[in-house]
């Protein structure tokens, strides 16, 4: 794995932030639908840059297995989190409870993997609860943009009794997941890998986007908006292939030095 | 609250000591150098969980009984279609036999296994005794995953107004999440591939494996509980 160009810090404090405010601002007219897909695309890009550290450790298996527990893991803190707040009546609790409880969960899966399966790596506890909070932010702002809200009784009516979070759920292990895996290697790279994963988001926010034709009357904004977004990640991707595959291309071979240059 | 809490602890028990059955070969089985089912622990867990509450909520009003045995019946479906056709791939597509270097001799069929596996790999294919540990995990796991489902289902029927599609659809969610952890927990214990209860890793795996499933199910299982006690009464 090369360095990271962009440090993991400056993601996730970029993302928490960015996208903590993005899906306060759903309610508004028109302007709304845009900040949650940023915020989506921001929450999948640092869960994609999460997982390519914690996927060099070998955990005993695949992957994809790390993101399907943890996002499960986020779904259930998700669903508590909407059960408080409707509890409390205060909507406006709704995200910060999900992320105290999602660190909370986090927290003890990580340390029974740790002192119970005795898997030794450093940053697993870390790594875990920042997956688990990525993977929150992509449930709460992709049900944003079908409830058109962050009001949880709407969430709760629109998205988890029509049993539209089974869909959302496996789209974003989806969208976290692929770029890595499918970039993994000694060859892989932080530009390359990211792309990728923000081209997954867009492409995953197509769908939601055509599902939120039943809340929002801007429902074609939002699909250009992300068939737009799609296009220019996924052309990013092929010109950072491109640029990365030369060394092979022209010899033959696998590069010696890992392929930096 | 407390049957609920009980079946919950029972039913993801159950899921996590079936996994430990299921003959998982991971991305070597499906190069066809190790014995097993070709994909992760994960995986087939997942899909077996979906199947086998799909054919559950199908079974939806009729007595509790009935409910897990058609989970069980439909993730042994599932289970089993599942490792024939990886078989048949084996057999007449890449053309090894099935073998494992695990255990010398099959207890059912009584075939010396050492002849048959290629130098260099740990077997091919799903063995007779490795696909009847794979049914048996795939029985416990149906039968936990639906038990889960039942007793949530009921639950919800008791104290709660929806109708009956809402009802099965939160079930449905509840106790896939149930799937998603424990399996996923269950093959960090395993760690890699196994053969089945004739398997030497499986005698060493077995007792640390369901003190860990116990306590992740204890631990989902009162999470579980506080939440559907906020849906009932908050």
């Amino acid at each position: 794995m090369a360095e990271d160009l962009i440090p993991n810090q400056i993601i996730m404090l970029v993302t928490l932030i960015i996208s903590i405010l993005c899906i306060y601002g759903s309610q508004i007219y028109l302007v709304g639908g845009i900040l949650v897909i940023i915020a989506s695309v921001l929450a999948t890009a640092y869960a994609t840059n999460t997982l390519r550290h914690i996927g060099k450790y070998s955990l005993g298996t695949g992957v994809p297995s790390i993101i399907y527990m943890l996002m499960a893991v986020a779904l259930v803190s998700y669903v508590s989190a909407i059960l408080i707040s409707s509890y409390l009546k205060l909507s406006i609790a709704f995200p910060i409870m999900g992320i105290l409880i999602a660190i909370i969960l986090s927290y003890i899966v990580s340390m029974i993997c740790k002192h119970i399966f005795k898997i030794q790596v450093e940053i697993l506890s870390k790594a875990f609860i920042s997956i688990t909070l990525a993977s929150l932010i992509v449930l709460i702002s992709m049900s944003c943009l079908i409830a058109h809200t962050y009001n949880q009784s709407v969430i709760y009516e629109e998205v988890i009794q029509t049993g539209l979070i089974l869909l959302i759920m496996i789209m974003a292990v989806m969208a976290i997941q692929n770029p890595y895996n499918s970039c993994m290697g000694p060859n892989e790279d932080q530009y390359r890998t990211l792309s990728l994963a923000c081209s997954n988001a867009f492409l995953m926010l197509m769908v939601i986007s055509i599902i939120s034709i039943l809340n929002s009357q801007f429902w074609m904004l939002y699909l250009l908006i992300s068939l737009i977004g799609w296009i220019v990640f996924f052309r990013k991707y092929v010109i950072y292939t491109k640029q990365q595959a030369a060394s092979i291309r022209r010899f033959g071979l696998w590069p010696i030095d890992d392929g930096d240059d | 609250m407390w049957e609920l809490l009980i079946s919950l602890i029972i039913g993801s028990t159950l899921i996590g000591i079936g996994v430990h059955f299921i003959p998982v070969g991971g991305a070597p089985a499906a190069l066809s150098t190790s014995a097993g089912v070709p994909t992760g622990a994960p995986m087939i867990t997942i899909g077996m969980g979906i199947t086998g509450i799909l054919s559950a909520a199908l079974a939806i009003g009729q007595p509790n009984y009935i409910i897990a045995l058609s989970g069980a019946v439909g993730s042994m479906i599932m289970m089993s279609i599942t490792m024939f056709f990886s078989n048949v791939i084996h057999i007449y597509g890449v053309g090894v036999p099935l073998a494992s270097s695990n255990f010398e001799k099959d207890p059912l069929t009584g075939f010396e296994q050492d002849a048959f596996v290629s130098p260099g790999t740990t077997g091919h294919g799903i063995p007779t005794i490795s696909y009847v540990s794979g049914l048996i995990g795939s029985l416990l796991g149906g039968v936990g995953g639906s038990l889960a489902f039942a007793s949530i289902y009921s639950t919800f029927s008791t104290y709660l107004n929806y109708s009956t599609v809402i009802n099965g659809t939160l079930a449905t969610i509840f106790s896939l999440m149930l799937f998603f952890i424990v399996a996923v927990m269950a093959s960090y214990n395993i760690g890699g591939t196994i053969q089945g209860f004739y398997d030497e890793k499986f005698k060493q795996k077995i007792i640390s494996g369901t003190i860990s499933c116990f306590i992740i199910s204890v631990v989902l299982s009162l999470v579980y509980v506080f939440i559907i006690w906020g849906l009932i009464y908050g």
